[in-house]
């Protein structure tokens, strides 16, 4: 019934089953390496996001760490102000408050004559000497003794410290609103932000990058300066001498092409020349996005042709060669999805106000590519000007 | 062609070889030669679990970037013919747990029916040349559950013990669903090739 070459059918799917390969689909690699490098690229451009963040986040403190010196300096100048005795009637409500005022900051004089108190140092600063031990002397007992006692002796006080005041209030006022006013000029000059748009030329290709940029003030001379861009840069590289891709081949690696997609996150101190021109330097950090490579190829292939010879009317065959060139995307790409201390940025730039905030800034740079970048095959290093509108 | 053979031989130990320096050197590079050379196997492995092609190249897609995380660790002899088994079998078992992890995320848990004849077919042999695609078509009219028992056991190897603890049923259910799905691929196939006779009369 059963002849013994014919096999079970168990066995026989089992075998086919288990050797059985489909086909390889072309662009399967090509899919696959898109969709994870997406999902890597959604990724690393959070973490670009988040590093903007963070660089807002760390301007924080300096914008903050302004406005309380600011507040301290009026919540003191606050009691001062009312104790200005402008009008007769006035000075009876006022003075008692002057008196507290002052005779807390006297008593502190009194006690240590190195108080680092601001209001007391101006005051010890203006006053003359001999009427303000006086005042002192008189406010200190004043405050020693009982509070319905306090009526008859601020009377007595009052004529004394009047006249000394008139003068010193105002004038320490007038230092005061100074004072009050200039850090406010500091906040509004310390940090400056800006877009940019840098056309960077790169082995005579125009590429194009944008970003936003922020600038805080160390000095007049120096400030430090940050920012965030995107940049799309287009490397090419020939080789003089083409080299066979194998032994075996007669394909030669004429030239190589590649796209490079990445976030640029520069850091550089700038000094100042004048008010309108500056140097920088500074390097960057520099994450690929996405890389697209093509490789260029020359072919030279030897075949046999066929043709009719006029003269003798036979067909002839010759081996002649024939060269072929294209272009082939190439999966090394090495760079994707990897960040790098990528570049060391030069810079020189002019900014031209055009209102009090509002300037804009021309600023030729040069960016040399430094470590894994600067061994790469390509050619990354690249200058342009950068066109700059900061507010 | 004995020449072909061995020029053959010596490409795949080639590449074989320079899979094993690239997981050796961390070289990312290697992740496509190994894609590129194992995409059909492990694409015949996801087919014989799920029925649907895209879901099959999803769970292939799945299984690389499993074995992208862990393969530069993968411990071998450095002897070629050793690596280039023991590698695919890695890769195998890494599909073959995706596509379990897949089945049970779209459908759990996995189903199958008692509705059997009572046809005791203990052996059947194969008249004509088999094609994996009569095979598939014969392999997807079994209940879920018998055929992933079947190709667990069968071609994948695992033992019943190892299948009770993947799919979660009694070794003793695992042995009757294989069992099972051998008598009905048996009688599926007598059928077919009855009814290709008949109609070829």
């Amino acid at each position: 019934m059963e002849t013994p070459d014919k096999k079970e059918l168990i066995t026989e799917m089992v075998s086919l089953l288990k050797a059985y390969e489909e086909p390889y689909e072309e662009g399967a690699w090509e899919n696959f390496n898109g969709v994870s490098k997406s999902k890597k690229g959604t990724y690393l451009l959070w973490i670009g996001i988040a590093a903007l963040f963070a660089v807002i986040l760390s301007a924080m403190p300096f914008i903050f760490d302004s406005n309380p010196a600011q507040n301290t300096v009026v919540v003191k100048n606050k009691p001062q102000k009312n104790t200005i005795p402008s009008t007769p009637a006035e000075d009876v409500i006022h003075v008692p408050d002057l008196r507290r005022s002052e005779s807390g900051k006297m008593k502190r004089v009194a006690k240590s004559a190195s108080s680092k108190s601001a209001v007391a140092d101006q005051l010890l600063a203006i006053v003359p000497v001999t009427p303000v031990k006086e005042a002192t002397i008189a406010v200190v007992k004043e405050s020693q003794q009982p509070v319905d006692q306090q009526v008859p002796v601020e009377r007595s006080v009052k004529p004394l410290a009047e006249p000394l005041h008139k003068k010193t209030f105002s004038e320490f006022l007038e230092g005061e609103t100074k004072v009050a006013k200039s850090p406010q000029v500091d906040k509004s000059s310390k940090w400056n932000f800006g877009v940019e748009l840098s056309p960077t030329m790169l082995q005579s290709k125009v590429n194009m990058g944008a970003g936003i940029t922020t600038e805080y003030k160390l000095s007049d001379k120096f400030s430090l300066s940050s920012g965030i861009s995107y940049v799309a840069l287009n490397a090419g590289q020939k080789f003089a001498d083409p080299q066979p891709v194998s032994l075996m081949s007669s394909k030669k690696l004429v030239s190589m092409e590649a796209n490079i997609r990445a976030i640029d996150i520069p850091v550089s101190l700038t000094f100042n020349v004048n008010k309108r021109m500056y140097t920088a330097i500074g390097v960057s950090y520099f994450n690929v996005l996405s890389e697209r490579r093509n490789n260029n190829y020359l072919t030279q292939l030897e075949v046999s042709k066929s043709a009719l010879n006029s003269s003798t009317g036979q067909i002839e065959s010759y081996q002649t060669q024939v060269s072929q060139q294209n272009s082939e995307v190439t999966q090394d790409i090495p760079l994707d999805g990897n960040s790098y201390l990528g570049f060391i940025n030069f810079s020189i730039g002019h900014k031209q106000t055009i209102s009090k905030n509002h300037q804009i800034i021309i600023e030729p740079f040069l960016k040399v590519p430094v470590g894994k970048l600067s061994t790469e095959d390509l050619k990354l290093g690249n200058g342009g000007v950068k066109l700059r509108y900061a507010f | 062609m004995e020449v072909k053979a061995q020029r053959s031989v010596d490409k795949s130990n080639l590449l074989y070889q320079e899979i094993i320096d690239g997981l050796a050197a961390h070289d990312k590079r290697v992740q496509e030669r190994i894609y590129i050379h194992y995409w059909g196997y492990l694409m015949g492995v996801a087919a014989r679990y799920v029925k649907d092609r895209g879901v099959a190249k999803e769970i292939v897609n799945d299984s690389f970037i499993k074995a992208f995380k862990s393969m530069y660790d993968f411990k071998h002899n450095h002897v070629i013919e050793d690596f280039q088994k023991s590698f695919k079998a890695w890769l195998a078992t890494i599909t073959v747990r995706t596509a379990l992890d897949k089945i049970r995320k779209d459908k759990s848990p996995l189903s199958f029916v008692e509705t059997y004849d009572n046809l005791r077919m203990d052996h059947v042999a194969v008249d004509d040349k088999l094609h994996v695609d009569d095979i598939m078509k014969l392999i997807f009219q079994l209940p879920d559950l018998h055929r992933t028992v079947f190709n667990l056991y069968e071609i994948e190897g695992f033992s019943h013990d190892e299948i009770s603890k993947l799919l979660e049923i009694p070794t003793s259910s695992s042995r009757t669903y294989l069992t099972r799905a051998k008598q009905k691929l048996r009688e599926l196939y007598t059928n077919t090739i009855q009814l290709t006779d008949g109609n070829s009369r």
